[in-house]
């Protein structure tokens, strides 16, 4: 399955329960033009309806990318958006995830799991247990000469 | 039975545990409890003693109302408050209490709904990716002596694999991984799923759950189970090591899944529905998966069952003389 947004937030309305407010704003332009668009593009629908910076709309573009809500092709100096998938695709995505993520959450009690859920902050702890695994394996090395 | 014999189940657990739990604390300090077997005895018993004092009340001993005895004076206010706060459980606590318990029974439906979803959903996989899993599920579960689980082949994110399902329990695997996993990296995640079910984590996990929430108004029958779990996984890591051979190779699996997950969280929004996850003890199943633990010694099984029945005799006591 392809990886998917589901930050849902129920009190919202339509892609507004899934998206920010500026990221819904983009993909439904891109899903209404239904063809390639380019950063210009979309910027020059946006500002038409409120103030808006260039570089913010590359920026929230080149995040949907990431989250792989849209696919990127480069041409030159220009990059080129399309759709990762159609809004219907997009909706049935969400529900599934949100249904098969309720599911695991209420039957966590009857699992057991190789690794729990990764919290907000293990950056730094993972790379001070990757500097441990490493002088841990300098020692074992040291032994053995 | 009528409705005011369970107010004793309410006192017993909210009080019991304000002598185990300490009494648990000393027991692992002063005996320098290491090994996560004997550890995680110890916070099984925190847990199920309260829950057994009430049994054993309303079956073969005698409570001291029941023989008639009482305190004299202010003893027997705080008796009578304590009889009174029960009463009142019962009536506030106790619809709280049925609504979890039966919640507790769905979850292994909904176990065997999540497997079945996971199931319909599964992606289909390259002949040499299959292989390369089944050979090793074959391999470990011989070396185990249990039977080889179902593999299910998940292409959702935010894990690596779990064993799931309280009767019959399946592995499901993400497939996201799997191509970032060297061979002794499959072989450690995987090996790692089979302990858990040989050792019948599944169907324990779950009714140590229903326990826990069958005494949800203390917070220790939480952090006992926490606990508990955190020992389990601690076991499983050793018994998995015992079968892969390298402890340190094992820990570096451990770190680099985690940072793969890290990663694949940071490149999308997390699940907004309540993932309460575990508490991530990994840096201490790493530390100790660096430590010497093939060394470590056990306490002596005679003076462990002692301490064991010391420990739960003792709350017994203690509880009879609260209610």
């Amino acid at each position: 399955m392809k990886h998917v947004p589901t930050d849902f937030k129920p009190g919202m309305q339509g892609l507004n329960k899934i998206l920010g407010n500026l990221e819904s704003d983009i993909m439904d332009i891109i899903w209404r033009v239904e063809c390639e668009v380019c950063v210009r593009d979309v910027f020059e629908e946006l500002a038409s309806r409120r103030e808006i910076a260039y570089t913010t709309v590359m920026t929230i573009m080149g995040r949907l990318t990431d989250k792989n809500l849209l696919k990127k092709r480069k041409e030159g100096n220009t990059s080129y958006f399309v759709p990762a998938m159609t809004r219907e695709e997009f909706a049935e995505n969400v529900v599934v995830n949100v249904v098969d993520s309720l599911l695991e959450d209420f039957a966590d009690a009857t699992m057991a799991h190789f690794i729990a859920r990764v919290g907000n902050k293990d950056r730094e702890t993972i790379a001070k247990l990757e500097k441990l695994l490493a002088d841990f394996q300098d020692g074992e090395d040291d032994e053995a000469k | 039975m009528r409705l005011s014999d369970f107010h004793s189940f309410f006192i017993y657990v909210f009080f019991g545990y304000f002598f185990i739990f300490p009494a648990i604390l000393i027991c692992l300090k002063v005996f320098n409890i290491r090994s996560p077997l004997q550890r995680m005895q110890l916070y099984l018993l925190g847990l199920a003693t309260p829950f057994a004092g009430y049994a054993l009340y309303h079956t073969i001993l005698t409570k001291r109302c029941q023989a008639g005895v009482y305190p004299a004076g202010p003893g027997w206010m705080l008796f009578n408050s304590f009889c009174r706060l029960g009463t009142a459980a019962v009536r506030y606590l106790g619809p709280a209490l049925i609504v979890l318990l039966i919640a507790g029974i769905l979850k292994a439906v909904a176990s065997a709904l999540l497997v079945n979803r996971m199931r319909i959903r599964a992606v289909p996989m390259d002949e040499q990716q299959r292989n390369r899993v089944m050979r090793i599920l074959n391999i470990r579960s011989s070396a185990l002596n249990i039977g080889v689980p179902e593999v299910i082949f998940s292409g959702r994110d935010g894990f690596a694999a779990f064993a799931a399902g309280v009767f019959k329990p399946v592995i499901i695997l993400s497939t996201n991984l799997l191509p970032q996993l060297s061979e002794r990296e499959l072989d450690d995640i995987l090996t790692h799923e089979l302990v858990h079910i040989c050792r019948g984590d599944t169907l324990r996990g779950w009714l140590l759950y229903f326990l826990r929430d069958a005494m949800f108004f203390s917070p220790f029958s939480r952090i006992l189970l926490n606990r508990y779990l955190q020992e389990n996984e601690r076991l499983c890591d050793r018994e998995t090591v015992n079968l892969t051979g390298n402890s340190r190779a094992y820990a570096a699996t451990l770190v680099k899944v985690w940072r793969l997950l890290l990663h694949d969280r940071e490149m999308r929004l997390g699940l907004a529905f309540g993932f309460t996850g575990g508490k991530n003890d990994l840096e201490q199943r790493v530390t100790s998966l660096l430590g010497d633990f093939r060394n470590e010694k056990m306490l002596p099984a005679v003076l462990f069952a002692t301490l064991l029945l010391a420990v739960f005799s003792g709350t017994v006591l203690y509880l009879g003389f609260i209610c």
